[in-house]
Parts: C-alpha cells; structure tokens; sequence
C-alpha cells in the first residue's frame, strides 16, 4: 500500500493513469462479460443507428453494437501489443547486452540494427504483413521485429556506459566471467532504463498495432479491434460521424495513459534517465 | 571531427548495400511464396509455376541476388506487376507529392512546436508548464488517422471548408493546392509537433543553467538579451538537428495519411503496393525510403559534429 502513496505524491496524474491502464486491461480480459451485445450480431434493420441507451456507441453498418465491439477489440489490441512487446523487449535485451562483450560483435549488431532502423515503424511493418499475409500472429511478428532493433539500441547503449566504469574493470580483474559481468552488474542497471523503456514501447505497439488494422493489415473481419472499427467508420463519415468516436477515443487514452504513466515511472526511478522518452517520433512512425 | 565524418561515410556504401540485401531478403525469406500470394487465393499450380518461371524465381537464391544486385546499381528497379510501369517512373511521379506534405509537416511543427517549447521551459514549474506537458503528451498519444479522420469530419464533412480528399499541385495551384494539402500535412504533423516542443524545452532548461548564463546576468545585460543570444541560441542545436529527424520520420506517417486523404505520393504507393502484394514496388520502396532516412540522419550528425566540436565518435 505504501507504493500507492508513493506513486501519488511524485506524480498523481501518472497514478491516475496507471488506474486507468489496469482498468482497460480488465476490460479486455473480461470482455465477454462486460460488453452489453454480441459483438458478431448482425441485424439490418438497426443499422447505422446514433447512441442511445440500448447501443451507447451507437450501431454499425451490420447493426452491431459498437461499444461491445470495442470492448472485444480491447482484448485483441492487448494481446497483439503484450506479445510484440515481451518478444521485442526480450530479444532486443539480450542482443543489447551480448554485443558489450566483442568489439566486432557489437560493431557488427549496430550496424545491422542501423539498417533495421533506417525504415519507418510502420513502413517496415507493413512490408512484412504484406508478404506474410494478414493475421494476428504476422501482426505480433512483424512489430515485434520492427522494435527489436529499437530495443537493443537502447539497452546497448546504457550497457556500454557501464561496461566502461570501474567498477567493472574492477570486476574482471578478479577474474568475473563475462557472463557474471553481465548478469550481476550490467543488467541491474539497465533494468530501470528498460522498465521505462518498455512502457513507452508498447504506447507505440499499441499505435502501430490500430494503425495497421486500420489499414486493414492487421486481423480479418469480423473480428473486431480498435483499428479496423475505425476503418469502417471511415466510410459513413456523414451518416454516421458518431462511429469514429468510441474507438478513437479509447486509442488515445490508453495510449496518453501508458506515456503519463511512463513519465511516472521514469520520475520514481531516476528522474535523469537519458535516452528514454515517450513515443519518440522515430519510433512511433 | 575529420575522422569522424569520414567514418560515418564509409558506413554509407556498407549501409546501402545491406539495405538492397534486406530488401531482396525480406521478399524471398519470409514464408510465403510471392508468386502464389501474387495470384491469388483461386490461382491454379500450373499458373503458380509459370508465374515463378515467368519472374526467374526457380534460379538459385545467389543468382537472383546477383541479378537484383546489378539492376539496382544501374537505377534499374525494375516494373511494377501491377501498374506495368517501371517503378522509376512511378516513384518520379509520387515522390514530389509526399515531399510537399514533408516539407509542410515540419514547417507546422516546427513554427508551432518550438515557441511553445522555449516559452514553457520559461516559465518553468507553472501550471502553464504542466499543461504543456500534458499537452504534448496528448498530441503524442493521437494516432495519425484517428486525427486525420476527426480533422476530415471537422473541416471537411461538417464545415466543407476544405476538401474531402484529393491532391492538386501547389504548382499548378497554389490555393487549390495548399487546401488540399493543409489537413494531411497537419495530421502528420501532431507527434513531429510535440517532440520539437518537448525537445525545445528540455535543450532551453539544460542551457539556462549554464554557468556562462550566470555570468552574461552578472555581466548586467538585459534579460532579453541574456535569453536570445545567450540561452537560445545553444539551446537550437539540438533542435534543428532533431529537425532532420523528423523530417525522417513523417515519412511513415505519410502511409496512412496519405491513404486517408487520398493523396498519391510515396506512403499511398506503399499502401497499393502492399494491398495488390506488387513486391516489386516493395523492393523498391524498402531501397528508396531505407537510404533517403538513413542519408538525412547521416547529414544531421554530420552537422552535429560540424557544430558542436565536442562529439568526435561514439
């Protein structure tokens, strides 16, 4: 409980945040529960109908109720960015952190990590969905190596920070292994820089991932997530301008809460954390 | 410095040549056959291995390479499947028309965001600061087309002051033009906007404490003059270089809002090229997009060093 008290007085907007981000994620695991309709539940006769108090977000084209479905999609969204971003956060460590240990290795990686980044986020994306097909899982794949290269930057650089002190040095002149070095000295201080860094990773997934069901990239009709409801809505813009609303607005305040609450968490653990920022324009393509 | 410079731009060729390799790469290496895709879901296997026959994809992987290889090093990249044009032309026609919108985009953000950036860091710990930073912190959450749709709703669909979608040339134009231009370039321009901000501020709060700040106030000068030459002046480098880099990044920004306002440049090439599986437009783009962000980001450091005498190399 002390963390709560802690967490509000150094930043009670980022708490609030926080509060609101394990809000969605409970809404996404129990979606079944919570959403009013069946999100698949076509019925031409509602169609295209304003909120009111049976659909609070109104109708869709098919007549499904949209609120339902932009529950249902909370619980895609989240899945695709949690994945994305564990298997990019994981992969992108240890290739962050292996390449301290050669000077050829590392120049090698980072070169080859220069040339991953050399293409926008969603470009590269985009590319592998296009020539693996669109489905959840190309989806999961391809953001989690678009930020991979990101990830390892990141980690690379502060490893390389630490691999030059002293105390390091001091380390191996005992006689560390390097992969005592690693684990017992280089990794706990990147760990905060990571947290953080992870935060504002999955802000982006979570941008990459609507837009590129938005562009009709990301998992096939009729299921439903936040992007390609947007999608549809694009179509009726006149008739129905109320459509574009619920999912909009659910993407923007997840996505503002996970940056708030990295600020949070950036503020607790060390507030001159270099090089980690929210959704940087680079990444965030 | 010297040294520097020239280190970097030996990386260039390497950097290049990776780029073509992960261009070939990624076509050839992910599952999937590009010929079947190509065709489609109700293509026969007969059609499937003329088809492959057709674009030499039974070689070898390393002849294939070879012959990409040579293609591109001759500007060669090839025709589109699709368009039956070689892709040269194509990315003739669209590249002035997304280099509009770049050019515009970091006009916006620039013009917009760094005022607002330096006046924050100003007037720091105010509630004028901590609205800045949650609103930056918005601009940065909007997703590009949920702010490119809402601005179409606005402007568009319930006002008509500007067009729904469309390109005209600002050449041929220039009012036309610029209305057609205004919302995609504005909706690219969101999170550009509040990282220049951001980055204005934080480069003005690290230079404001400067001791030679201190000094230039004892010296007895006028606060106007302490801010501008003494304070602002530093604190730009890091900004016009970061400038570079957004002009980098908008270019993925472009995909969708060129999509959403039907703008035919460079990001809405890739969306078609993406939707009619043409890889060989892909290749193209991967090649020309790759090394045109890689350049900028390579001239930007270059300037860094340039300026800032400090950063010899990593």
């Amino acid at each position: 409980m002390k963390i709560w008290r802690r967490m509000w007085r150094t930043n009670k907007i980022g708490t609030i945040a926080f509060v609101y981000i394990i809000f969605t994620i409970l809404v996404g695991l129990f979606a079944n529960v919570l959403a009013p309709a069946d999100p698949y539940k076509m019925s031409v006769m509602k169609n295209l109908k304003p909120p009111s108090l049976k659909h609070w977000s109104g109708t869709d084209r098919y007549g499904r109720d949209v609120l339902s479905r932009v529950i249902h999609g909370t619980r895609l969204t989240l899945k695709v960015g949690f994945l994305a971003v564990l298997g990019s956060t994981v992969i992108g460590t240890i290739l962050g952190l292996s390449s301290v240990l050669s000077r050829i290795l590392n120049t090698v990686l980072m070169r080859l990590v220069d040339v991953l980044m050399s293409l926008p986020g969603i470009f590269l994306a985009l590319a592998l969905v296009a020539l693996m097909g669109p489905s959840e899982w190309t989806v999961i794949v391809a953001l989690t190596v678009v930020y991979i290269p990101r990830t390892a930057r990141i980690v690379n650089g502060r490893a390389i920070e630490i691999y030059e002190t002293t105390f390091v040095d001091a380390a191996r002149a005992v006689g560390a292994g390097y992969l005592r070095i690693l684990l017992r000295h280089i990794f706990p201080s990147v760990f905060p820089a990571l947290i953080v860094q992870i935060t504002f990773v999955f802000a982006t997934v979570i941008l990459a991932e609507t837009s590129l069901s938005f562009l009709g990239a990301g998992a096939p009709q009729p299921a439903p997530s936040w992007g390609n409801i947007m999608s549809e809505a694009k179509d009726y813009m006149r008739q129905a301008p109320w459509l574009t609303v619920a999912p909009g607005t659910v993407i923007f305040l997840f996505v503002m809460s996970l940056n708030l609450f990295g600020d949070l968490l950036r503020e607790m653990l060390d507030p001159k954390m270099r090089g980690v920022q929210a959704v940087t324009t680079r990444a965030a393509e | 410095m010297g040294n520097f410079i020239i280190r970097r731009l030996l990386m260039l060729p390497i950097s290049l040549f990776l780029l073509i390799v992960f261009s070939f790469a990624i076509i050839h290496v992910t599952p999937g056959d590009p010929a079947a895709i190509l065709l489609g879901e109700f293509a026969t296997q007969d059609q499937i291995n003329e088809l492959r026959e057709e674009l030499g994809f039974n070689k070898p992987l390393h002849v294939q390479f070879y012959e990409w290889f040579g293609q591109v090093v001759q500007g060669n990249f090839g025709q589109s499947l699709i368009m039956k044009e070689p892709v040269v032309d194509i990315l003739a026609r669209c590249i002035p028309r997304t280099a509009w919108l770049a050019v515009i985009a970091t006009l916006i953000s620039a013009i917009i965001g760094i005022p607002f950036g330096v006046y924050a860091a100003l007037k720091r710990g105010s509630l004028l600061d901590r609205i800045f930073m949650v609103l930056t912190t918005s601009f940065m959450s909007i997703p590009i087309f949920v702010l490119a749709l809402n601005l179409m709703l606005i402007f568009s669909v319930q006002l008509e002051w500007l067009p729904v979608a469309g390109y005209v040339s600002p050449l041929v134009d220039p009012v036309e033009g610029l209305k057609s231009l205004i919302l995609p370039s504005l909706s690219i321009s969101s999170m550009s906007m509040a990282y220049l901000a951001r980055m204005a501020r934080s480069s003005m709060l690290e230079t404001m404490h400067q001791e030679y700040v201190t000094t230039a106030r004892s010296k007895g000068l006028a606060e106007n003059v302490v801010i501008w030459k003494h304070i602002f002046r530093p604190a730009a480098i890091p900004v016009a270089t970061s400038l570079g880099m957004v002009l980098g990044s908008l270019l993925g920004g472009t995909i969708i809002s060129e999509t959403v306002f039907v703008v035919p440049g460079i990001g809405k090439l890739m969306y078609d090229a993406v939707l009619w599986r043409d890889y060989i437009i892909l290749q193209a783009l991967i090649i020309f997009v790759g090394s045109t962000y890689y350049t900028i980001n390579l001239l930007v450091d270059i300037l860094y060093a340039y300026i800032n005498p400090q950063i010899s190399y990593e």
